[in-house]
């Protein structure tokens, strides 16, 4: 209870806040076709304005007319990733293609405003714009970044025995970078201290030392389409197990290995 | 009683639990692993003498062996503890480590902390073309494309983005772009000031 | 054989084993009957600090000797969190800017990472309201580490 009101408390600041925030008027006009990517995820602007302290989701201003809906829409799908990752106990599925939209998108609104002059009131909303979507890039990365150093054993091993059409949970530079990592982590536990060790001690499974991700944390969630029959685990000796259903758009604090495949699907998400 | 140099590494850790790196307990490793030679060598002896019919050894050798999976266990925490730190330190003071935190590493911590920043900045360097992105900037939701800070020791001179350069004086304030002073705000060169 | 002493945990674990009695594990006064009488009756006035620091991680360890006072001590230590935890999350979520020393005092590690979990979010919400959350601080280790150096001087 004490943390849905804390949850409802957050919800309500933030829409004072909002409201003592109102955009001008000219923020508007600049609006492409960013309206029909508004309409259609309305929770993510109000987390966006609750995280930024403005009205509304990015619109993004055109400088030139070379935004198109698809990369909106990547933006908004970025959105729900970066949120997904930072929630979530264990490493999600690896969202390759999407960030690189993201950052071609990013590359060309910097390349834009290279070219126009400082001052313009056009070009420092757009900055702000850059800034704001880099800041959520460089977060989403950074908490796989974080995941992969915490459990990087876990994480190798999840890809190694992935089977084929799989999707896999790391990029190819995450990849390299989780390898290299754990060759540098096992190389110094070997010479400072496993090789002057007897020998039936040398060999240690990281596997074993290393900490798993906590599956059993209980995680935060919104559903997007309504899932009947989901069998929840008896949390004492003396409950069975049971089941329940999901309403579109109810909020839950439930385990988090309950709904991992919903999550991954898309059906819920974490907020 | 066995062990107690090795639960001595972990108390070490414990007491400074805010995540500081005291230095590098060499001489404590060192004692850890001469314990474990000899525990090992005893028991080595005392498997043979088993083996031939002193069964009632069993137990002294079960006990050694426990005491050995314990040091391994400490001398290993203790080892995997540091580098996580060492690991946060990359992130908390960028790449060049001020003198007096380089000098509570070992020369292998050294060696895995430098080839950690090469596979993190190799990683950085992927993400988009050009120079990639720093990871380690950005930690914050941006509010405002220029902020205001205070100078808290002398610099000297800084470039911003349009080329010109300022000089950085302690106690000196500035308004300045946001992503260019991040760094030097965690490094607690400048403070941020709230209007 | 017969002989009682004190070991730890880690080597009476490596030694306990079914097929061989090498040794019986007699469990530590805090878990036994009479102090779990007392956990029963209100676990909120025991200093669980001073019974052992690790109250509720440590119980939960020496479950891994078959003992007949398993079941019951599962329970307890269950229980004990349960009555504990509501005052725990009160106080935490309600202590702003408060001196809460003396509760603090008597949780166990466990109680006291929940009670910092749940400041450390009241702290944040505040923040958040006044507006300064988007404040770019030092990072912690650089401002610890200047702290140091200062009372090095000092003294």
């Amino acid at each position: 209870m004490w943390v849905k009101r804390q949850e409802r408390m957050l919800l309500e600041h933030a829409d004072t806040a909002r409201k003592h925030t109102q955009q001008p008027h000219y923020y508007d006009c600049y609006c492409l076709n960013g309206i029909q990517f508004l309409k259609s995820t309305p929770h993510h602007q109000q987390q966006y304005g609750r995280l930024f302290g403005c009205a509304t989701t990015p619109r993004i201003l055109p400088i030139s007319a070379s935004y198109n809906l698809g990369h909106l829409q990547g933006f908004a799908v970025s959105f729900q990733a970066w949120m997904n990752e930072k929630f979530s106990p264990e490493l999600l599925e690896s969202k390759s293609e999407i960030v690189e939209c993201v950052i071609e998108q990013l590359e060309h609104m910097e390349e834009n405003l290279k070219r126009t002059k400082g001052g313009d009131l056009k070009a420092s909303i757009h900055r702000m714009e850059v800034e704001r979507i880099r800041y959520v890039l460089s977060s989403y990365l950074r908490s796989r970044i974080r995941k992969i150093e915490k459990y990087f054993p876990h994480v190798l091993e999840k890809e190694k025995t992935r089977t084929e059409g799989e999707p896999s949970i790391l990029s190819p530079e995450e990849f390299a970078f989780a390898k290299e990592y754990m060759a540098n982590t096992e190389a110094h536990l070997k010479n400072v201290a496993l090789k002057h060790m007897p020998p039936n001690l040398q060999k240690v499974d990281l596997l074993k030392i290393v900490p798993e991700p906590n599956l059993d944390a209980f995680v935060f969630l919104r559903v997007k389409e309504k899932q009947e029959n989901i069998l929840v685990e008896p949390e004492t000796d003396e409950q069975s197990e049971y089941v329940i259903d999901l309403d579109k758009d109810s909020q839950h604090l439930i385990r988090y290995k309950t709904i991992a495949p919903l999550v991954a699907s898309g059906a819920v998400k974490l907020i | 009683m066995f062990c107690e140099k090795a639960t001595e590494l972990i108390r070490e850790l414990h007491r400074a639990s805010d995540g500081q790196l005291p230095s590098y307990n060499e001489d404590g490793i060192r004692q850890v692993l001469e314990e474990m030679k000899a525990l090992y060598e005893q028991n080595q002896s005392d498997v043979n003498e088993a083996k031939s019919g002193h069964s009632e050894l069993i137990p002294t050798i079960k006990f050694r062996h426990c005491s050995l999976l314990r040091n391994r266990r400490c001398v290993l925490a203790y080892l995997y503890d540091r580098l996580l730190r060492i690991r946060a330190l990359r992130w908390e003071y960028g790449s060049v480590l001020p003198n007096a935190v380089r000098f509570q590493m070992s020369a292998d911590e050294v060696l895995w902390f430098n080839q950690y920043k090469k596979s993190l900045a190799t990683y950085m360097r992927s993400l988009g073309g050009g120079d990639g992105l720093d990871l380690t900037q950005d930690i914050k939701p941006p509010k405002s494309l220029y902020i205001e800070v205070r100078c808290l020791k002398d610099y000297g001179e800084f470039e911003i983005d349009d080329g010109t350069t300022i000089l950085l004086k302690k106690n000196s304030q500035h308004f300045l772009p946001r992503w260019k002073c991040e760094q030097l705000i965690r490094q607690g060169i400048l403070e941020h000031v709230l209007s | 054989q017969g002989t009682k002493l004190e070991l730890p945990l880690w080597l009476a674990k490596g030694l306990y084993n079914n097929k061989q009695k090498i040794l019986s594990v007699e469990l530590p006064t805090v878990y036994k009957e009479s102090w779990r009488t007392v956990f029963s009756a209100d676990a909120n006035v025991v200093d669980l600090h001073k019974l052992g620091p690790y109250y509720y991680a440590f119980g939960s360890q020496m479950l891994n000797f078959d003992s007949p006072e398993n079941a019951e001590l599962a329970q307890t230590i269950l229980q004990t969190f349960i009555s504990r935890f509501r005052r725990i999350m009160d106080s935490s979520q309600n202590a702003f800017n408060e001196d809460t020393s003396a509760l603090v005092a008597r949780l166990d590690e466990t109680e006291r990472g929940l009670f910092q979990a749940g400041q450390k979010g009241l702290n944040d919400f505040q923040s958040w309201e006044m507006g300064q959350a988007s404040q770019i601080t030092a990072s912690s280790l650089v401002q610890n580490y200047r702290k140091r150096k200062h009372s090095e001087l000092d003294a």
